[in-house]
């Protein structure tokens, strides 16, 4: 899973990626609106953490350029000011949740990953596709109750995949939503982390579309 | 009616006593005048009647007297006609008089010789007459007579009476005229003011935003002035709040930065220093969160002619409750009337809602309800759960600043404080009850609101 960070301050912002690293995400940082708009618009993010207050454009002209482009990645709005108008405008620009600061980390993290849930179309934070779980919440994976030890990259790749679980995922649709920007991305490396997983999880999981990428489905 | 203090009862009062004064001063001077006019034609006619007896006397060679030929006037011959004639010796015994005398006499006052005097008598029949009385020398005989010519005053104060009476009545006439022009004068003069007091009374209870209307070049720089004012309020609490709002992202965004470094400092080991630190950043964060959503709110309770309808703001508010509670699959209904309205700013009302909405949205198990009526001094609103809700002898607690019933929910605790404020400043009230959903509600009665229908 691969998110955007928008925030201008540069010790929330450091501290944002740090956890968001660490809790198993690729993490872009933008610190101000046009670029943050650039990006949105050019990479493919599982979801966008989204401040309000940004210097060059704000973070509403943002969102709403997104939304006027279709871009419907999930956005999570952070903001300081915290008047219940400004929030109405935010649900109302398409943001699909809003985080008035100061917030807790666990917090963020919580509606970071239920609007990306939300997104690919899962009520519950518990993924199951066969034999196979991946909660959400904790990062945790267990085939038939027993977990399951995956390196980031390859809990990456899991976790995109089950989230689009019974749909066909390009190679480079997964090198996109694995990789932070600034990594030098080689869609070969995926083939990598797939053989991996497919050693630790068992062969049939995830088949092969030929020529094109992977699908993960429960026989 | 019209109060004492009132500019209308001044004018007023100004107006009619300075009428009555002019006309009772002209109706005095213009009865004194001709009442002295028809005294003095009274006087020449006696006068004339005193030269015609002068000159009808006769005195015969024995003393006696008599006059030469009958006086002109038929009246004289007339008994009690109300003229008369009367001729005295010396003395004051009567020696002739004149046939309308009948067996009366003139009771004139013994004066002597020489002067006229004139004066009013009782005479014959209890009639009031004045008497010219006048002593004349006989020439041949060097005896002195008093001759008295009167006249019934009857005639004459009729005259005058009628004269006053027709006199008061035009007057009378002329100063309920004039008092019927003064008042169309000065409630017409007056009008524009009150049109500015309904203006007024309407930016008061919220239903323009502006003093509206086209006043008289005297008091529309006044008007002019007003709507400067309103301006200028409406402007300074827009600045307080920007400013506040700067504050709060000035304060928010080291204090997040901080408590998630505390959280760090935990995670590394470092858990007495992240146990001082947490419960501090803590109070910071709801110092700042109360006294903002305070500043936000402190000056616009008092800025005339706001008015926010109801209905759009909780349906904006609704779609974000449904939103950020998604996760627990809150279902947000509304049951308010399109056309209420709040007296007082939208962002105040937001505060409010939100913050009520918000809160049962944290506590419901599945279902929360809006609602709102009007009532005659203004709206209520409520807001249901169907959450646990809360027992009586706790209800009053929720309200106390930084007050939280449970850690589990996030929130700082200051939602309801913050409510209770702002509802207070609106001269409004707030209380819990039992909801019909299972739960708690929230009833709120906000005063000056109403139907906007009902503004005309």
């Amino acid at each position: 899973m691969r998110v955007l960070v928008v925030e201008d301050e540069a010790g929330l912002r450091e501290q944002l990626a740090e956890a968001l690293q660490a809790a198993g995400y690729a993490v872009d940082i933008a610190d101000n609106g046009e670029d943050a708009e650039f990006m949105g618009s050019t990479e493919s993010y599982d979801a966008v953490v989204l401040d309000l207050g940004l210097p060059a454009m704000d973070g509403l002209t943002v969102l709403k350029s997104w939304r006027e482009a279709g871009n419907t990645v999930p956005v999570l709005i952070l903001t300081a000011r915290g008047t219940w108008s400004e929030r109405v405008e935010g649900i109302d620009a398409g943001a699909d949740d809003y985080l008035p600061k100061p917030f807790q980390m666990e917090e963020l993290q919580a509606r970071l990953r239920a609007i990306i849930r939300r997104a690919a179309g899962h009520a519950s934070p518990l993924l199951r596709v066969g034999p196979l779980t991946l909660d959400t919440r904790t990062s945790r994976v267990a085939m038939d109750g027993s977990a399951i030890n995956l390196t980031g990259h390859e809990y990456r790749v899991l976790s995109y995949l089950m989230h689009h679980a019974g749909k066909a995922v390009s190679r480079s649709e997964l090198a996109e939503h694995v990789y932070a920007q600034d990594f030098d991305r080689d869609s070969n490396t995926i083939e990598v982390f797939i053989g991996r997983l497919r050693r630790k999880l068992g062969r049939d999981l995830i088949k092969t579309e030929r020529g094109f990428g992977y699908r993960l489905e429960a026989t | 009616m019209i109060s004492p203090r009132s500019l209308s009862f001044r004018l007023l009062a100004g107006a009619l006593v300075w009428i009555a004064v002019a006309l009772g001063v002209a109706g005095i001077m213009l009865s004194a005048m001709f009442r002295s006019h028809v005294e003095a034609q009274h006087a020449d006619r006696m006068e004339a009647l005193m030269g015609q007896l002068a000159g009808a006397i006769r005195a015969g060679p024995y003393g006696d007297v008599a006059l030469e030929r009958e006086l002109m006037d038929g009246r004289f011959r007339q008994p009690y006609s109300g003229l008369y004639w009367q001729i005295s010796d010396a003395s004051g015994v009567p020696i002739r008089r004149s046939r309308s005398l009948w067996d009366g006499v003139l009771p004139l006052p013994h004066r002597g010789t020489g002067a006229s005097t004139l004066n009013v008598l009782r005479g014959p029949d209890g009639q009031r007459v004045r008497a010219l009385e006048r002593s004349v020398r006989m020439p041949a005989s060097d005896r002195w007579l008093r001759l008295a010519v009167a006249e019934n005053l009857a005639a004459v104060e009729n005259s005058l009476d009628a004269f006053d009476s027709v006199l008061a009545l035009s007057l009378g006439m002329l100063g309920i005229g004039l008092a019927v022009a003064a008042v169309a004068q000065v409630f017409g003069g007056l009008l524009p003011l009150g049109r500015l007091q309904l203006a007024l009374a309407k930016v008061r209870r919220g239903e323009t935003r502006y003093l509206q209307g086209k006043y008289p070049d005297e008091i529309a720089p006044v008007v002019e002035d007003l709507n400067a004012v309103l301006d200028e309020y409406a402007a300074l609490v827009e600045r307080a709040r920007d400013q506040a709002g700067n504050l709060a992202h000035s304060l928010k965004t080291p204090l997040a930065v901080m408590a998630n470094e505390t959280e760090t400092l935990r995670q590394r080991g470092h858990v007495e220093h992240a146990a001082v630190l947490g419960p501090e950043i803590e109070r910071m964060r709801r110092q700042v969160e109360y006294h903002l959503a305070r500043a936000r709110a402190a000056g616009a309770a008092r800025v005339p002619g706001m008015r926010t309808p109801l209905l759009p703001v909780l349906e904006g508010l609704a779609r974000v409750m449904r939103r950020i509670h998604q996760e627990r699959g809150v279902e947000v209904s509304l049951d308010v009337p399109a056309e209420l309205w709040f007296r007082g700013d939208r962002q105040d009302l937001e505060e409010i809602a939100g913050n009520l909405l918000d809160n049962a949205c944290k506590w419901a198990r599945g279902r929360v309800r809006g609602s709102a009526a009007a009532v005659p001094d203004g709206i209520v609103l409520f807001v249901d759960d169907d959450g646990p809700g809360l027992p009586p002898e706790q209800r009053e607690d929720v309200f106390r600043r930084g007050h939280r019933l449970d850690g589990r929910k996030d929130g700082a605790g200051l939602g309801l404080a913050i409510v209770r404020d702002l509802v207070e400043l609106y001269g409004g009230t707030v209380r819990l009850e039992d909801a019909p959903l299972g739960g708690l509600r929230v009833h709120m009665h906000l005063p000056g609101g109403g139907d906007l229908d009902e503004k005309d």
